[in-house]
Protein backbone atom coordinates (compact mmCIF):
# COMPACT_ATOMS: atom_id res chain seq x y z
CA UNK A 1 0.00 0.00 0.00
CA UNK A 2 2.91 2.42 0.92
CA UNK A 3 4.24 2.37 -2.19
CA UNK A 4 0.94 2.32 -4.57
CA UNK A 5 -0.55 4.79 -6.42
CA UNK A 6 -2.27 7.55 -4.63
CA UNK A 7 -5.97 6.79 -3.86
CA UNK A 8 -8.77 8.65 -3.57
CA UNK A 9 -10.55 10.12 0.11
CA UNK A 10 -13.53 8.23 -0.70
CA UNK A 11 -11.39 5.22 -1.43
CA UNK A 12 -9.75 6.47 1.99
CA UNK A 13 -12.77 6.81 3.93
CA UNK A 14 -14.02 3.17 3.34
CA UNK A 15 -11.88 2.18 6.32
CA UNK A 16 -12.43 -0.52 8.85
CA UNK A 17 -15.11 -3.12 8.52
CA UNK A 18 -15.00 -6.10 11.48
CA UNK A 19 -16.81 -8.79 13.36
CA UNK A 20 -16.08 -9.07 17.20
CA UNK A 21 -16.22 -6.37 20.74
CA UNK A 22 -13.86 -4.61 22.98
CA UNK A 23 -12.60 -1.79 23.51
CA UNK A 24 -9.88 0.53 23.07
CA UNK A 25 -6.61 2.94 24.69
CA UNK A 26 -6.83 5.28 21.62
CA UNK A 27 -6.40 8.92 22.72
CA UNK A 28 -8.49 11.03 20.37
CA UNK A 29 -8.76 13.82 22.67
CA UNK A 30 -4.70 14.18 22.30
CA UNK A 31 -4.82 13.01 18.17
CA UNK A 32 -2.36 10.11 18.90
CA UNK A 33 -4.10 7.48 16.24
CA UNK A 34 -2.76 4.32 18.40
CA UNK A 35 -1.06 3.97 21.49
CA UNK A 36 2.35 2.44 19.93
CA UNK A 37 1.97 -0.19 22.29
CA UNK A 38 -1.06 -1.43 20.91
CA UNK A 39 -0.50 -0.88 17.49
CA UNK A 40 2.51 -2.92 17.20
CA UNK A 41 1.17 -5.78 18.92
CA UNK A 42 -1.24 -6.18 16.01
CA UNK A 43 -0.93 -8.76 13.71
CA UNK A 44 -1.30 -7.05 10.41
CA UNK A 45 -1.92 -9.53 6.71
CA UNK A 46 -1.82 -8.49 3.40
CA UNK A 47 -5.56 -9.75 3.33
CA UNK A 48 -6.43 -7.05 5.55
CA UNK A 49 -7.01 -9.41 8.40
CA UNK A 50 -5.78 -8.28 11.78
CA UNK A 51 -5.46 -10.04 14.89
CA UNK A 52 -4.73 -8.45 18.06
CA UNK A 53 -2.63 -10.93 20.30
CA UNK A 54 -3.47 -9.47 23.59
CA UNK A 55 -7.63 -9.20 22.94
CA UNK A 56 -8.20 -12.34 21.22
CA UNK A 57 -10.16 -9.85 18.64
CA UNK A 58 -9.64 -10.28 15.14
CA UNK A 59 -11.54 -8.03 12.37
CA UNK A 60 -10.35 -7.24 8.90
CA UNK A 61 -9.75 -3.81 7.61
CA UNK A 62 -9.42 -2.60 4.09
CA UNK A 63 -6.05 -1.02 1.69
CA UNK A 64 -6.70 2.41 3.20
CA UNK A 65 -7.37 0.96 6.77
CA UNK A 66 -3.67 -1.28 6.43
CA UNK A 67 -1.89 1.65 5.26
CA UNK A 68 -2.57 3.20 8.60
CA UNK A 69 -1.89 0.74 10.88
CA UNK A 70 1.04 -0.16 9.39
CA UNK A 71 2.65 3.60 9.37
CA UNK A 72 0.80 3.62 12.87
CA UNK A 73 3.48 0.85 14.14
CA UNK A 74 6.22 2.72 12.95
CA UNK A 75 5.28 6.08 13.41
CA UNK A 76 4.30 7.76 16.75
CA UNK A 77 4.53 11.19 15.61
CA UNK A 78 0.58 12.19 14.52
CA UNK A 79 1.79 14.74 12.26
CA UNK A 80 4.12 12.76 10.39
CA UNK A 81 1.87 9.77 10.09
CA UNK A 82 -0.62 11.73 8.30
CA UNK A 83 1.95 13.57 6.16
CA UNK A 84 2.61 10.17 5.22
CA UNK A 85 -0.68 8.80 4.33
CA UNK A 86 -1.24 12.68 2.30
CA UNK A 87 1.68 11.38 0.38
CA UNK A 88 -0.43 7.76 -0.63
CA UNK A 89 -3.83 8.94 -1.09
CA UNK A 90 -5.16 12.04 -3.42
CA UNK A 91 -6.88 13.83 -0.54
CA UNK A 92 -6.41 17.39 1.28
CA UNK A 93 -4.37 17.13 4.85
CA UNK A 94 -7.58 18.18 6.39
CA UNK A 95 -9.76 15.13 4.72
CA UNK A 96 -6.88 12.95 5.74
CA UNK A 97 -6.85 13.78 9.09
CA UNK A 98 -11.06 13.51 10.06
CA UNK A 99 -10.90 9.85 8.56
CA UNK A 100 -8.11 8.97 10.30
CA UNK A 101 -9.39 9.87 13.48
CA UNK A 102 -12.43 8.75 12.37
CA UNK A 103 -10.82 5.31 11.79
CA UNK A 104 -9.40 5.28 15.09
CA UNK A 105 -12.66 5.62 16.64
CA UNK A 106 -14.57 2.44 15.07
CA UNK A 107 -11.63 0.86 16.09
CA UNK A 108 -12.39 0.93 19.57
CA UNK A 109 -14.81 -1.58 19.46
CA UNK A 110 -12.08 -4.03 18.42
CA UNK A 111 -9.04 -3.46 20.02
CA UNK A 112 -8.27 -2.86 23.94
CA UNK B 1 8.97 -47.77 30.69
CA UNK B 2 5.23 -46.88 29.55
CA UNK B 3 3.10 -45.11 32.06
CA UNK B 4 -0.41 -45.80 33.46
CA UNK B 5 -2.63 -42.39 34.34
CA UNK B 6 -5.58 -42.78 35.90
CA UNK B 7 -7.81 -39.18 34.94
CA UNK B 8 -10.88 -38.46 36.59
CA UNK B 9 -13.88 -36.49 35.12
CA UNK B 10 -15.03 -38.22 32.30
CA UNK B 11 -18.27 -36.69 31.87
CA UNK B 12 -18.73 -34.68 28.51
CA UNK B 13 -22.24 -33.24 28.57
CA UNK B 14 -22.10 -31.78 25.03
CA UNK B 15 -22.58 -28.49 26.85
CA UNK B 16 -20.89 -28.09 30.03
CA UNK B 17 -17.92 -31.34 29.72
CA UNK B 18 -15.53 -32.00 32.44
CA UNK B 19 -11.84 -32.10 32.06
CA UNK B 20 -11.10 -35.82 31.80
CA UNK B 21 -11.49 -36.32 28.25
CA UNK B 22 -9.61 -33.29 27.20
CA UNK B 23 -6.35 -33.92 29.83
CA UNK B 24 -6.28 -38.04 28.14
CA UNK B 25 -6.43 -36.33 24.64
CA UNK B 26 -2.92 -34.52 26.01
CA UNK B 27 -1.33 -37.33 27.10
CA UNK B 28 -2.65 -39.47 24.42
CA UNK B 29 -0.64 -37.20 22.05
CA UNK B 30 2.27 -36.50 24.62
CA UNK B 31 3.19 -40.26 24.65
CA UNK B 32 1.08 -42.97 22.48
CA UNK B 33 2.26 -45.31 24.93
CA UNK B 34 1.33 -43.85 27.94
CA UNK B 35 -1.98 -46.57 29.14
CA UNK B 36 -5.03 -44.26 30.22
CA UNK B 37 -7.54 -44.96 33.05
CA UNK B 38 -10.40 -43.19 33.33
CA UNK B 39 -12.29 -42.69 36.30
CA UNK B 40 -16.21 -41.36 35.81
CA UNK B 41 -19.01 -41.46 38.35
CA UNK B 42 -21.62 -42.19 36.00
CA UNK B 43 -22.37 -45.15 33.62
CA UNK B 44 -22.68 -42.66 31.00
CA UNK B 45 -19.76 -40.33 31.04
CA UNK B 46 -18.62 -41.15 27.75
CA UNK B 47 -14.53 -40.78 28.54
CA UNK B 48 -14.77 -44.22 30.10
CA UNK B 49 -16.00 -46.25 26.72
CA UNK B 50 -13.65 -43.67 24.29
CA UNK B 51 -11.06 -46.37 23.07
CA UNK B 52 -9.20 -43.11 21.28
CA UNK B 53 -8.06 -41.74 24.40
CA UNK B 54 -9.00 -44.16 27.26
CA UNK B 55 -7.97 -47.68 27.56
CA UNK B 56 -9.96 -48.86 30.43
CA UNK B 57 -12.95 -47.12 32.15
CA UNK B 58 -14.05 -47.56 35.83
CA UNK B 59 -16.65 -46.04 38.27
CA UNK B 60 -15.71 -44.63 41.24
CA UNK B 61 -17.92 -43.99 44.62
CA UNK B 62 -19.47 -40.74 44.49
CA UNK B 63 -17.43 -37.94 46.86
CA UNK B 64 -20.62 -38.39 49.30
CA UNK B 65 -19.60 -41.74 50.04
CA UNK B 66 -16.30 -40.31 51.74
CA UNK B 67 -12.83 -40.90 51.61
CA UNK B 68 -12.42 -44.52 52.91
CA UNK B 69 -14.58 -45.92 49.94
CA UNK B 70 -12.73 -43.74 47.35
CA UNK B 71 -9.37 -45.20 48.87
CA UNK B 72 -10.62 -48.38 49.01
CA UNK B 73 -11.57 -48.17 45.21
CA UNK B 74 -8.26 -46.34 44.12
CA UNK B 75 -6.49 -49.45 45.97
CA UNK B 76 -8.66 -51.54 44.16
CA UNK B 77 -7.89 -50.62 40.85
CA UNK B 78 -4.21 -50.06 41.48
CA UNK B 79 -3.68 -53.74 42.04
CA UNK B 80 -5.09 -54.20 38.75
CA UNK B 81 -3.68 -51.38 36.43
CA UNK B 82 -0.70 -50.46 38.54
CA UNK B 83 -1.67 -46.42 38.11
CA UNK B 84 1.53 -44.60 38.02
CA UNK B 85 0.15 -40.90 38.18
CA UNK B 86 -3.72 -39.72 38.97
CA UNK B 87 -4.83 -36.43 37.82
CA UNK B 88 -8.23 -35.02 39.64
CA UNK B 89 -10.15 -33.19 37.07
CA UNK B 90 -13.18 -31.78 39.01
CA UNK B 91 -13.70 -29.66 42.20
CA UNK B 92 -16.05 -31.63 43.86
CA UNK B 93 -13.56 -34.06 44.44
CA UNK B 94 -10.13 -32.39 44.81
CA UNK B 95 -10.55 -31.88 48.77
CA UNK B 96 -10.95 -35.79 48.84
CA UNK B 97 -8.16 -36.36 47.05
CA UNK B 98 -5.91 -33.68 48.38
CA UNK B 99 -6.67 -35.90 51.70
CA UNK B 100 -5.61 -39.56 50.78
CA UNK B 101 -2.62 -38.03 48.56
CA UNK B 102 -0.56 -39.64 51.58
CA UNK B 103 -2.03 -43.05 51.20
CA UNK B 104 -2.04 -42.90 47.22
CA UNK B 105 1.40 -42.04 47.63
CA UNK B 106 2.79 -44.83 50.02
CA UNK B 107 1.29 -47.03 47.28
CA UNK B 108 3.06 -45.82 44.65
CA UNK B 109 0.50 -43.34 42.85
CA UNK B 110 1.88 -40.16 42.00
CA UNK B 111 0.02 -36.82 42.68
CA UNK B 112 0.56 -33.09 41.76
CA UNK B 113 -2.16 -31.88 44.19
CA UNK B 114 -2.48 -28.54 46.02
CA UNK B 115 -3.03 -29.21 49.31
CA UNK B 116 -6.26 -28.74 51.85
CA UNK B 117 -5.10 -25.45 53.11
CA UNK B 118 -4.59 -24.30 49.18
CA UNK B 119 -7.92 -25.66 48.16
CA UNK B 120 -9.20 -23.48 51.12
CA UNK B 121 -7.41 -19.90 49.68
CA UNK B 122 -9.19 -20.64 46.25
CA UNK B 123 -12.61 -21.20 47.47
CA UNK B 124 -15.16 -18.95 45.75
CA UNK B 125 -16.13 -17.28 49.20
CA UNK B 126 -12.80 -16.79 50.29
CA UNK B 127 -11.17 -14.95 47.04
CA UNK B 128 -11.20 -11.23 48.25
CA UNK B 129 -8.46 -12.63 51.21
CA UNK B 130 -6.38 -14.16 48.03
CA UNK B 131 -6.66 -11.31 45.88
CA UNK B 132 -5.35 -9.26 48.82
CA UNK B 133 -2.93 -11.88 49.82
CA UNK B 134 -1.67 -12.05 45.75
CA UNK B 135 -1.86 -8.60 45.35
CA UNK B 136 -5.04 -9.38 42.67
CA UNK B 137 -8.52 -7.11 42.69
CA UNK B 138 -11.38 -9.25 43.62
CA UNK B 139 -14.98 -7.69 42.57
CA UNK B 140 -17.40 -7.26 45.88
CA UNK B 141 -18.15 -10.77 46.96
CA UNK B 142 -19.93 -12.10 50.13
CA UNK B 143 -21.88 -15.39 51.49
CA UNK B 144 -25.43 -15.70 51.65
CA UNK B 145 -27.23 -18.02 53.16
CA UNK B 146 -30.80 -16.70 53.26
CA UNK B 147 -32.43 -15.26 50.42
CA UNK B 148 -33.99 -12.49 52.24
CA UNK B 149 -30.50 -10.77 51.69
CA UNK B 150 -31.43 -10.01 48.31
CA UNK B 151 -34.29 -7.53 49.17
CA UNK B 152 -31.98 -5.75 51.55
CA UNK B 153 -28.90 -5.87 49.86
CA UNK B 154 -29.16 -2.50 47.83
CA UNK B 155 -28.91 -0.42 51.35
CA UNK B 156 -25.51 -2.04 52.43
CA UNK B 157 -24.03 -0.97 48.74
CA UNK B 158 -25.12 -3.39 46.39
CA UNK B 159 -25.95 -2.48 43.02
CA UNK B 160 -28.22 -4.57 40.62
CA UNK B 161 -27.08 -6.36 38.22
CA UNK B 162 -25.15 -8.55 40.11
CA UNK B 163 -23.91 -12.25 39.90
CA UNK B 164 -25.46 -14.92 42.20
CA UNK B 165 -22.85 -18.32 42.31
CA UNK B 166 -22.66 -21.99 43.67
CA UNK B 167 -19.70 -22.71 45.99
CA UNK B 168 -19.02 -25.29 43.50
CA UNK B 169 -20.67 -24.48 39.95
CA UNK B 170 -22.75 -22.33 38.64
CA UNK B 171 -23.02 -18.48 38.19
CA UNK B 172 -26.97 -16.41 37.15
CA UNK B 173 -27.02 -13.07 36.56
CA UNK B 174 -29.47 -11.60 38.64
CA UNK B 175 -31.15 -8.22 37.26
CA UNK B 176 -33.22 -7.48 40.49
CA UNK B 177 -33.93 -9.04 43.77
CA UNK B 178 -36.74 -11.61 42.59
CA UNK B 179 -34.33 -12.69 39.74
CA UNK B 180 -31.92 -12.85 42.65
CA UNK B 181 -34.10 -15.15 44.77
CA UNK B 182 -35.13 -17.42 42.11
CA UNK B 183 -30.70 -17.80 41.59
CA UNK B 184 -30.47 -18.26 45.11
CA UNK B 185 -32.87 -21.32 45.60
CA UNK B 186 -31.83 -23.13 42.34
CA UNK B 187 -27.86 -23.56 42.90
CA UNK B 188 -28.83 -23.75 46.99
CA UNK B 189 -30.79 -26.48 46.14
CA UNK B 190 -28.57 -28.02 43.86
CA UNK B 191 -24.90 -26.57 45.66
CA UNK B 192 -25.84 -26.18 48.95
CA UNK B 193 -24.97 -23.50 51.45
CA UNK B 194 -23.29 -20.57 51.19
CA UNK B 195 -24.31 -19.24 47.82
CA UNK B 196 -22.34 -16.59 46.95
CA UNK B 197 -23.11 -12.80 45.86
CA UNK B 198 -20.34 -10.84 43.48
CA UNK B 199 -20.59 -7.58 42.09
CA UNK B 200 -20.82 -7.34 38.03
CA UNK B 201 -17.88 -5.81 36.64
CA UNK B 202 -18.46 -5.07 33.51
CA UNK B 203 -16.07 -6.28 30.38
CA UNK B 204 -14.26 -9.15 28.50
CA UNK B 205 -13.31 -12.48 30.48
CA UNK B 206 -9.75 -13.92 30.11
CA UNK B 207 -8.56 -17.14 31.00
CA UNK B 208 -5.17 -18.86 32.00
CA UNK B 209 -4.92 -22.65 32.38
CA UNK B 210 -1.69 -22.82 34.70
CA UNK B 211 0.71 -25.66 36.81
CA UNK B 212 1.57 -24.38 39.54
CA UNK B 213 5.10 -25.63 40.52
CA UNK B 214 4.43 -26.37 44.80
CA UNK B 215 7.19 -24.07 45.11
CA UNK B 216 5.74 -20.77 43.95
CA UNK B 217 6.63 -20.58 40.63
CA UNK B 218 4.21 -20.73 37.57
CA UNK B 219 5.72 -23.99 36.02
CA UNK B 220 3.38 -23.29 32.50
CA UNK B 221 0.83 -21.32 31.33
CA UNK B 222 -1.70 -21.20 28.50
CA UNK B 223 -4.06 -17.97 27.92
CA UNK B 224 -7.27 -17.96 26.02
CA UNK B 225 -10.37 -15.61 25.17
CA UNK B 226 -13.53 -17.45 24.86
CA UNK B 227 -14.78 -16.45 21.34
CA UNK B 228 -18.31 -18.06 21.14
CA UNK B 229 -20.60 -19.76 24.35
CA UNK B 230 -22.93 -22.17 25.28
CA UNK B 231 -26.13 -21.33 26.85
CA UNK B 232 -24.08 -21.95 30.04
CA UNK B 233 -21.85 -19.34 29.11
CA UNK B 234 -19.01 -22.24 28.11
CA UNK B 235 -16.44 -21.43 25.66
CA UNK B 236 -17.83 -23.20 22.54
CA UNK B 237 -14.83 -21.33 20.96
CA UNK B 238 -11.61 -19.89 22.04
CA UNK B 239 -8.18 -18.44 20.85
CA UNK B 240 -4.91 -18.22 22.14
CA UNK B 241 -3.82 -14.74 23.96
CA UNK B 242 -0.83 -13.43 24.83
CA UNK B 243 -1.62 -10.77 28.25
CA UNK B 244 1.24 -10.15 29.69
CA UNK B 245 -0.76 -8.87 33.19
CA UNK B 246 -2.66 -11.87 32.87
CA UNK B 247 0.21 -13.75 33.25
CA UNK B 248 1.96 -11.78 36.03
CA UNK B 249 -1.35 -12.59 37.92
CA UNK B 250 -0.97 -16.18 37.73
CA UNK B 251 2.40 -15.64 38.83
CA UNK B 252 1.56 -13.62 41.69
CA UNK B 253 -1.06 -16.43 42.50
CA UNK B 254 1.14 -18.94 42.54
CA UNK B 255 3.75 -17.48 44.42
CA UNK B 256 0.91 -16.34 46.94
CA UNK B 257 -0.45 -20.15 47.29
CA UNK B 258 2.71 -22.32 46.32
CA UNK B 259 -0.45 -23.82 44.05
CA UNK B 260 0.50 -27.19 43.22
CA UNK B 261 -0.92 -28.66 40.02
CA UNK B 262 -3.69 -27.85 37.42
CA UNK B 263 -5.65 -24.46 37.56
CA UNK B 264 -7.29 -22.25 35.64
CA UNK B 265 -8.02 -18.85 36.27
CA UNK B 266 -11.06 -16.52 35.30
CA UNK B 267 -10.72 -12.80 35.12
CA UNK B 268 -12.38 -9.88 33.54
CA UNK B 269 -10.34 -6.89 31.99
CA UNK B 270 -13.03 -3.97 32.88
CA UNK B 271 -13.67 -0.97 30.45
CA UNK B 272 -10.78 0.84 31.72
CA UNK B 273 -8.05 -2.02 31.19
CA UNK B 274 -8.37 -3.30 35.08
CA UNK B 275 -8.24 -6.87 35.50
CA UNK B 276 -10.30 -8.41 38.04
CA UNK B 277 -9.83 -11.85 39.37
CA UNK B 278 -13.49 -13.87 39.55
CA UNK B 279 -12.65 -17.43 39.89
CA UNK B 280 -10.08 -19.56 40.49
CA UNK B 281 -10.52 -23.55 39.20
CA UNK B 282 -8.78 -26.26 41.37
CA UNK B 283 -7.46 -28.38 38.39
CA UNK B 284 -7.51 -28.02 34.25
CA UNK B 285 -10.31 -26.88 32.34
CA UNK B 286 -12.35 -28.48 30.07
CA UNK B 287 -10.66 -26.48 27.13
CA UNK B 288 -7.35 -28.07 28.55
CA UNK B 289 -6.80 -29.67 24.52
CA UNK B 290 -5.72 -26.11 23.44
CA UNK B 291 -2.44 -26.43 25.82
CA UNK B 292 -1.59 -29.21 23.47
CA UNK B 293 -2.60 -27.47 20.49
CA UNK B 294 0.07 -24.62 21.28
CA UNK B 295 2.24 -26.64 21.73
CA UNK B 296 2.24 -26.13 25.88
CA UNK B 297 1.11 -29.88 26.87
CA UNK B 298 0.29 -28.69 30.58
CA UNK B 299 -1.27 -32.19 31.41
CA UNK B 300 2.00 -33.77 30.21
CA UNK B 301 4.19 -30.92 32.32
CA UNK B 302 2.13 -31.87 35.50
CA UNK B 303 3.07 -35.81 34.62
CA UNK B 304 6.01 -34.98 34.76
CA UNK B 305 6.01 -33.39 38.02
CA UNK B 306 4.15 -35.59 39.57
CA UNK B 307 6.96 -38.01 38.94
CA UNK B 308 9.55 -36.11 40.35
CA UNK B 309 11.31 -34.51 36.96
CA UNK B 310 13.05 -31.05 36.78
CA UNK B 311 11.49 -29.27 34.54
CA UNK B 312 12.28 -26.04 33.28
CA UNK B 313 9.46 -22.98 32.94
CA UNK B 314 7.43 -23.77 29.66
CA UNK B 315 8.01 -20.38 27.34
CA UNK B 316 4.71 -18.24 26.75
CA UNK B 317 2.26 -19.70 23.67
CA UNK B 318 1.56 -18.49 21.08
CA UNK B 319 -1.27 -16.20 20.65
CA UNK B 320 -4.38 -16.55 17.13
CA UNK B 321 -4.69 -20.82 17.82
CA UNK B 322 -8.33 -21.73 17.75
CA UNK B 323 -10.04 -24.35 19.20
CA UNK B 324 -13.69 -24.91 18.27
CA UNK B 325 -15.30 -27.52 19.87
CA UNK B 326 -18.03 -30.06 18.61
CA UNK B 327 -19.94 -33.32 20.00
CA UNK B 328 -19.50 -36.80 19.01
CA UNK B 329 -20.92 -39.77 19.34
CA UNK B 330 -19.19 -43.02 21.43
CA UNK B 331 -20.83 -46.25 20.66
CA UNK B 332 -20.93 -48.49 23.13
CA UNK B 333 -21.30 -52.18 22.97
CA UNK B 334 -24.33 -53.26 25.83
CA UNK B 335 -21.80 -55.89 27.20
CA UNK B 336 -19.49 -53.02 28.07
CA UNK B 337 -22.45 -50.74 29.35
CA UNK B 338 -23.46 -53.91 31.25
CA UNK B 339 -20.20 -54.03 33.06
CA UNK B 340 -20.00 -50.52 33.73
CA UNK B 341 -23.51 -51.47 35.31
CA UNK B 342 -22.87 -54.31 36.91
CA UNK B 343 -18.98 -54.05 37.81
CA UNK B 344 -17.93 -50.49 37.68
CA UNK B 345 -15.57 -50.76 34.61
CA UNK B 346 -16.12 -50.72 30.83
CA UNK B 347 -13.34 -54.71 30.49
CA UNK B 348 -15.94 -57.07 28.07
CA UNK B 349 -17.29 -60.24 29.92
CA UNK B 350 -19.40 -62.78 27.85
CA UNK B 351 -21.26 -61.54 25.30
CA UNK B 352 -25.01 -60.75 26.34
CA UNK B 353 -27.91 -62.16 23.90
CA UNK B 354 -30.37 -59.79 22.62
CA UNK B 355 -33.67 -61.21 21.17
Amino acid sequence: MINAAKKTAAEFRETAAATGGGRTALKLAHQSIFPSAIARRLALSESGFVFDPVSGQSFTVNEAGLAVLRLAQVEEDVAKLLSKLAEQFDATAEEIKRDALDFAERLKDFIK
Amino acid sequence: MNLTVAITGMNARADNPGPGLAVARCLRESDAGTRIVGLGYEALDPGLYHRGYVDAGYLLPYPSHGEDALLARILELHQREHIDVLIACLDSEMLSFARIEAELNNAGIRTFLPDAQQLALRNKDRLPELGERAGLSVPQTQSVYQSAFFYGCEAEGWRYPLMVKGLFYDAKLAHNADEAVVAFQRIAAEWGLPVLVQSLVPGEEVNLAGVGDGKGGLAGAVMMKKRALTDKGKGWAGISIYDEELLQSAQRFCAATRWRGGFELEMLRDEKGGLHLIEINPRFPAWIYLSAGVGRNLPELQVKLAQGQRVLPLLPAPAGIWFIRYAEEVIVSLAEFENIIVRGETREAGELQCA
